[in-house]
């Protein structure tokens, strides 16, 4: 289905509609025989927003770079594909023809700024080698410009921070000098590929503001690739939504993220709005069995005889059977730390840990193996939970060894765990790669499970996931935990995830926890702590049309 | 199901072998042939010195040409690739079973055995190889079975070395966290997590080692401590030739080349058990 995302399509005898900026027909790239990319068009009025949504392998990225003709090699682009830029037509592979509009007329940001911008060079060198290609000669103007460019993505001190290495500034800060680097030749089009995914929600918000005000003063036209519902809502005027290399349905931004006719993009909008619900409250049935009181983590200091950096500062927390904890907070909070240290996992500092009737003190006794199976966590990144050189059966198969089950009684174990969390019994014959990211993630969930826990700790289990899937892990989570009565503890920075799933919410800044609530009392109306009130006011809203 | 190696994830699924491969391979085989043939097919005895014959270039009566003491070098290679192969393959054998036995014990006691007998493969590793093989081979006597013995001590740091950095490479892994969450101790991981992912980097190692082996072994040659005060060896031939290269290049040239052709194609067939070993290849691209 190939559909037309812009509006004022040329009627015949309609006054002549300016072209648009840039538009692309029927782009099919293949590779070795496969379509990636089966048949997109898209097009791009001066000044507007498009949205590109899409889950991961949609072929977003792929199109994102054919339109700045850079794709990379191997990859056969069909001759029926056409490019324009401003009505005039490009081949896809006119390296020459691509380079005089790369960063004059189109230009692009990408995913993760650290990756992209040179770790050896000051950020205020980089920005300026920007302008010299966009053709600046004047070594004293390039440098004026350079401060300009730093205010205008509203970097303080652009004199000070222009000296900076790249790895001297925030994530944040990094994409904003991506973002001037982009703008150094004032292109009219600029291409963003996930511009907010690698960051933290609070930070997201801020960029996305920025894009939209560098938007409103330039008139800049963007391109947003994302799969994040949110961020497209809140920048777009039109979007395009992908699945598997075609465009299943596009339009106006308010019309198709609040009513989607297409069956795949209604599942990505209803995905989204089940999180909003408010789930049933679960009484408080007391029998706390973790208890954590004082509990302090340190780092080892880097250098010789420096201070220990403190992660964790006097935590407190118990977890109840049957209901959920949610532990909210940005990367660097502490978050992680203080779930492995209550796994065992790192030795604490202070404190003191009551874990299904075992006290654990620093320097003290560890737990039990016995009592060390009935806590278990369920990590970020499935991948790397699971030995990419053992098949899923063989990992499943590890904590039973562990706990002594005979080997014949292990393979009907095995199977009813991976039916219980929704996989195949065939699945157990496969290596971790040739799963799916949440087919991953539900083989963790079932190792962890056949260790009968009492404890489940979730480490930003959902966070490495496509939104549909999220969805998917969350509600198995409840299941599980309405069918066997686990304590949880839910570790994560999603705020309408953490809030769905958890019956009381912990916000954790710096090392500390801030605020404790139940989670429907999770809003501004609420909260206290002003970082939090923070938190929440950094989620997306739709744009206003 | 028992927790051993299961045979799955040492992923020796065939998918066809790549033209490089066959002909490393074929090179190989044919070396190994030859080492075996050689009493059958060598014209001359390798030490029989033709005086009226010194340094004559490749022809009909000598193939490939005479040294400069009128020995046949065809002779010469074939006969003395056996013992080039016994210390190559030998030393590698041996450096391997010390180092990654020696590794693996070191790993599996916790932190201070492996911080007090890394010392020691530290100190071994300290001196140079080529005078640590000699000190052994003064102390165990000369020929072939010192000279195999002096390679594996000499190289088997290597592969212990190999087997820590692969142990501390996994050990910060989730799937090690997951592991110490289900009871497992350090020798559990060591068994489950740690022999399949060292199995691939081992195997580099011994085909590396392997060549160094033979060069090795040429330059103790050279020094009059090599497997054999007579005998040839690809080594020993390098050396002697190596006085004459402006009269009698070819001397020179044939025990080079074999040594080339043999360590390339050992690092060709190296790197595809290691690929064969690797579940993700066919993520990062064929072989």
């Amino acid at each position: 289905m190939n559909v037309q995302v812009s509006l004022n399509t040329p009627a015949k005898k309609a006054p002549p509609a300016p072209a648009p900026l840039l538009s692309l027909r029927n782009l099919v790239i293949a590779k070795a025989g496969r379509r990636l990319v089966d048949g997109v068009s898209l097009e791009i009025a001066a000044g507007r927003t498009l949205a590109v949504i899409g889950e991961s392998g949609s072929g977003k990225s792929l199109t994102a770079l054919a339109l700045l003709g850079l794709l990379p090699e191997g990859l056969d682009i069909d001759e029926a594909t056409r490019i324009a830029v401003d009505g005039r037509e490009l081949g896809p592979r006119d390296e020459r023809g691509w380079r005089a509009l790369r960063g004059r007329r189109i230009a692009m940001v990408f995913q993760d700024p650290m990756a992209c911008l040179n770790p050896f060079m000051r950020v205020g060198d980089q920005i300026d080698e920007a302008l010299r290609r966009a053709g600046i000669a004047s070594r004293t103007e390039r440098r004026q410009r350079t401060a300009e460019r730093l205010a205008e993505v509203e970097l303080p001190a652009p004199e000070t921070l222009a000296r900076r290495y790249p790895h001297e500034l925030s994530g944040g800060q990094q994409q904003r000098v991506m973002i001037a680097m982009a703008l150094a030749g004032a292109p009219d089009l600029l291409i963003a590929d996930e511009p907010t995914s690698a960051l933290d929600a609070s930070v997201q918000a801020e960029i996305v503001a920025l894009l939209a005000r560098l938007q409103a003063r330039r008139g800049l036209a963007l391109l947003i690739i994302t799969h994040d519902l949110s961020v497209a809502g809140a920048l777009a005027h039109e979007v395009a939504v992908m699945q598997r290399g075609r465009v299943v349905e596009a339009g106006p931004a308010a019309e198709v993220l609040v009513r989607p006719r297409d069956p795949y993009t209604a599942r990505l909008v209803g995905a989204r709005r089940r999180l909003d619900e408010v789930a049933p409250h679960r009484p408080d049935a007391g029998g706390v069995i973790v208890e954590a009181e004082g509990l302090c983590v340190d780092y080892a200091a880097r250098r010789l005889f420096g201070a220990p950096h403190r992660a964790v500062h006097e935590a407190a927390l118990s977890l109840v059977p049957g209901r959920t904890v949610g532990l909210l907070g940005e990367s660097g909070s502490g978050k992680s730390t203080l779930a492995a240290a209550l796994a065992g996992l790192r030795p604490l500092s202070a404190g003191r840990v009551r874990l299904l009737g075992h006290e654990v003190v620093p320097g003290g006794r560890p737990l039990p193996r016995t009592l060390r199976r009935q806590c278990q966590m369920v990590f970020q990144n499935p991948y790397g939970a699971l030995n990419p050189r053992l098949t899923i059966g063989w990992a499943l198969a590890e904590p039973l060894a562990l706990m002594g089950v005979p080997a014949r009684e292990r393979e009907a174990r095995i199977a009813l765990a991976l039916k219980e969390v929704g996989l195949e019994h065939e699945h157990a014959a496969r290596f971790p790669h040739q799963l799916s990211g949440g087919q991953r993630q539900r083989a963790c969930i079932a190792r962890a499970l056949l260790c009968e826990p009492r404890v489940l700790i979730c480490d930003e289990v959902i966070s490495a996931l496509d939104m549909s899937v999220k969805v998917q892990i969350l509600d198995l989570l409840r299941r599980l935990q309405q069918e066997r009565g686990f304590a949880m503890l839910f570790v994560g920075h999603d705020i309408e995830a953490v809030r769905w799933i958890a019956d009381e919410v912990l916000v954790m800044n710096r090392g500390r926890i801030v605020e404790r609530c139940a989670a429907d009392a999770l809003d501004e109306a609420h909260v206290r702590d002003p970082y939090t009130q923070r938190l929440l006011a950094s989620r997306l809203l739709p744009r206003a049309a | 199901m028992t927790l051993a190696l299961p045979s799955e994830a040492r992923g020796t699924v065939r998918r066809g072998i790549s033209p490089r491969t066959a002909l490393a391979a074929l090179a190989l085989a044919l070396i190994v042939a030859l080492a075996l043939a050689a009493p059958l097919i060598a014209p001359f005895d390798p030490l029989d010195q033709d005086l009226l014959a010194l340094n004559m270039p490749p022809g009909p009566a000598h193939w490939l040409g005479t040294d400069h003491m009128g020995r046949d070098v065809f002779s010469r290679l074939v006969i003395g690739a056996r013992t080039t192969l016994i210390v190559g393959f030998g030393g590698a054998l041996v450096a391997f079973a010390l180092g990654a036995g020696f590794g693996l014990v070191a790993l599996s006691f916790g932190r201070w055995a492996e911080a007090a007998m890394f010392a020691v493969i530290d100190l071994v590793r300290a001196l140079p190889d080529v005078l640590l093989a000699l000190l052994l081979i003064v102390a165990l006597g000369a020929g072939a079975g010192p000279v195999v013995i002096a390679l594996g001590i000499a190289f088997a740091p290597f592969f212990a070395y190999v087997a820590r950095a692969t142990f501390h490479r996994e050990s910060v892994k989730d799937y090690v966290a997951a592991a110490r969450l289900f009871g497992g101790g350090r020798l559990h991981v060591l068994r489950l997590h740690l022999a399949p992912n060292l199995a691939g980097g081992l195997v580099t190692q011994a085909a590396i080692l392997l060549p160094r082996c033979v060069v090795t072994e040429s330059v103790l040659s050279f020094l009059g401590l090599g497997s054999s005060p007579d005998a040839p060896t690809w080594g020993r031939m390098v050396a002697d030739a190596s006085r004459y290269i402006e009269v009698s290049p070819h001397a020179i040239l044939a025990p080079v080349i074999a040594i080339i052709v043999l360590t390339l194609s050992l690092s060709i067939l190296g790197e595809a058990v290691r690929r064969g070993l690797d579940p993700l290849r066919e993520m990062r691209g064929g072989m």
